[in-house]
């Protein structure tokens, strides 16, 4: 298994109030896998997104990365999880400002040490998958908003990681673009057999998804099918 | 990281602007106030070595406030022992005896105490200023030179004659007439007031001695003293003479004032500006990273460090305080060639005469200011990039 969770909390407190965004959560994910997170606004699908991701740490239960438990390791030990397992797209793109689409491909890269040409072939390979070679000298400000995902795209996929989340990566795109970025991603996830999870509230985006796993008061949805939470949607993908 | 680090600090050129000019300016003023107390050294060392030669040779007596310096000659036969260890050495260029002497010198309706230094005028020891007359030559006798103050306050001018009274060294009088060569300056009116100078030869006719007080050297190069006056002092001790060596930082009291003095500004100054450019850069790299937060929470994501992320921000910091140097010490470069070349001069307080006014536009004098513009930025960018890099991520990356 890939990537599987244990009885998931998280809690916030600000003040008296506690906000339990996470309950219970039993989740996995295998190799290749494309699940959809599904859920109101407030369901706690970016707090959840962000505990599989690693960037935040669990009130209790467990994430397994490959087996591995991951609530414990140190920060340096999970930003290196981070960089060679795991791919991140954001809502808001978060490209860095002052680098050109090539150089925010290559940024992990030059964080494994990877070797110059051996870097230049993967930029370009990833660039050209996201059909983007042709801007890849352009700073993010100089793309449109539908580029600059498929940029976000590209350095997600840049250290070959096992898995690729995304936090609502078409709420700030137009309906068209939105489908050509979904669709792109369930290609990749096609051709590459990496797995990814997409949280979204855009019923649309997710029938992309192998699986829809519906979240509501940070809570899984419809304890039914093999997996709990889990539903197997209607997978459409090329391949 | 360097690449990154660059279009960094470019993010934002108006502020990065005003950074390089404080830390430019810092490094400029204190570039030009290092370059002037160089060359003020440079002054005062050939002032010093002119008027105490690099070394001096003489009982340890001789150099005391009160010291009798007459009651401890190096006898002749000394002498002769101390010529033969000075030949020896090749980076000794020459040397001359001296002798002081006081009394009072005037005329038959004015007189004035005096100090006076005797030395060979062939080893041209001419440590001030001839404002009027000529030097001393060698074979010269009766003859004086006087201090600027004197000739006035005796009505004296060259070619003059003056009776001179002093004290031989055994306790007797002696009376001598005595023509003024030529009058000098000392640059403090106390000393113009007050010295003169006379031939060795007739000091010591006066004197009713073939003794010197001290022995002046003179070396090729003033960078050669300690090493000189080390094997000096083995070499006189090997001949068993009771004489000590001093070297012109020792004898030069003044010097060694300014030194310590000009130390302490420059160490003033450098605590303000280190104090100026820490505080500003502080202000601005806080801005900076602040204003990056979704981005640093972005680089950590997707896996930078947190002490890569440290690293990175401090050598943002690196850059700009290198840069901020470099334009600073060009800058400083460019005002100090327009001051050398307009001539300035000023008068210091103490003195009455004008001393140019210039910097020396050393490495020597470049460094200090380069080191301090780096530090106080790499210090100021320190504490922000500390805080930054423990951001929680999720809090960054939600930040707007
Ligand atoms: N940092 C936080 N502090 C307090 N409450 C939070 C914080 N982040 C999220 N929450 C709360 O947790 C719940 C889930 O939020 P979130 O995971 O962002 O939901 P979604 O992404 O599905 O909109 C919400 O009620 C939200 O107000
Ligand atoms: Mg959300």
């Amino acid at each position: 298994m890939l990537l599987q969770t244990e009885s998931l909390n998280k809690e916030y407190r600000t003040g008296a109030e506690v906000v339990r965004a996470v309950r219970s959560v039993n989740l996995a994910v295998d190799t290749g896998d494309f699940l959809a997170i599904n859920g109101p606004s407030g369901s706690g699908k970016t707090t959840l997104l962000n505990l599989l991701g690693l960037i935040d740490r669990p009130t209790s239960g467990e994430v397994f990365l490959e087996g591995q438990a991951t609530s414990r390791l140190p920060d340096r030990v999970l930003a290196g999880l981070r960089l060679r397992r795991i791919g991140m797209i954001f809502q808001t793109f978060n490209l860095i400002s002052v680098l050109s689409a090539y150089e925010n491909v290559e940024y992990s890269l030059l964080l494994l040490r990877m070797g110059a040409a051996e870097r230049r072939r993967r930029v370009m390979e990833l660039l050209d998958a996201v059909d983007l070679a042709h801007l890849a000298h352009r700073r993010p400000e100089q793309l449109s908003g539908g580029q600059r995902q498929r940029v976000g795209i590209a350095r997600a996929l840049a250290a070959r990681p096992a898995l690729v989340l995304a936090d609502e990566p078409t709420a700030n795109l137009d309906s068209e673009t939105s489908q050509k970025v979904m669709q792109l991603m369930a290609e990749l996830n096609a051709r590459l057999g990496v797995a990814f999870v997409v949280v979204t509230h855009d019923p649309q985006v997710a029938q992309f998804a192998r699986r829809t796993a519906y979240l509501r008061d940070g809570q899984l949805q419809d304890e039914t099918g093999g997996m709990s939470g889990v539903q197997t949607g209607s997978a459409r993908h090329p391949a | 990281m360097f690449k990154l680090a660059l279009r960094g600090i470019l993010r934002n050129r108006r502020r990065t602007l005003i950074s390089l000019a404080v830390i430019g300016l810092g490094t400029a003023a204190l570039f030009l106030t290092n370059g002037y107390i160089e060359f003020t050294y440079l002054g005062l060392e050939q002032m010093s070595v002119n008027q105490t030669g690099h070394l001096q040779v003489a009982w340890p007596q001789a150099w005391e406030e009160n010291g009798d310096g007459q009651q401890h000659l190096i006898t002749p036969v000394q002498q002769k022992v101390l010529a033969g260890i000075l030949r020896a050495l090749p980076q000794v260029k020459e040397y001359g005896g001296t002798l002081s002497l006081a009394g009072l010198i005037g005329t038959d309706r004015q007189s004035t105490a005096f100090v006076a230094e005797a030395t060979d005028p062939a080893f041209a020891h001419d440590p001030w200023l001839l404002e009027d007359g000529m030097q001393l030559m060698p074979g010269d006798q009766e003859r004086i030179l006087i201090g600027r103050l004197m000739a006035k306050s005796l009505g004296a001018k060259p070619g003059d004659w003056l009776s001179l009274l002093t004290a031989t060294a055994d306790g007797a009088y002696n009376a001598a007439s005595v023509q003024v060569r030529g009058t000098f300056s000392t640059g403090t009116a106390q000393g113009d007031a007050r010295l003169a100078m006379l031939p060795l030869s007739f000091a010591q006719r006066l004197l009713n001695t073939g003794g010197i007080e001290k022995l002046i050297i003179r070396l090729d190069k003033t960078e050669n003293t300690a090493r000189v006056a080390r094997e000096l002092a083995r070499r006189m001790k090997k001949a068993g003479l009771p004489l000590v060596v001093k070297t012109w930082q020792e004898l030069s009291t003044f010097y060694r004032q300014i030194r310590t003095m000009y130390g302490a500004i420059f160490g003033f100054m450098s605590l303000i500006i280190f104090g100026l450019v820490f505080f500003s850069v502080l202000e601005v790299m806080t801005l900076s990273f602040f204003e990056r937060m979704r981005e640093l929470g972005t680089i950590m994501a997707i896996g930078t460090t947190r002490g890569q992320v440290f690293a990175q921000l401090l050598s943002e910091g690196a850059v700009l305080g290198l840069c901020g140097g470099i334009l600073g010490l060009a800058l400083g470069w460019l005002l100090g060639v327009g001051l050398n070349g307009a001539n300035l001069t000023y008068t210091p307080p103490e003195m009455n005469m004008p001393v140019p006014l210039a910097v020396h536009l050393s490495a020597g004098a470049a460094w200090p200011p380069l080191v301090i513009a780096l530090l106080s930025t790499l210090a100021s960018t320190i504490y922000p990039a500390w805080r930054a890099a423990r951001l929680s991520i999720v809090e960054a990356l939600h930040h707007v």
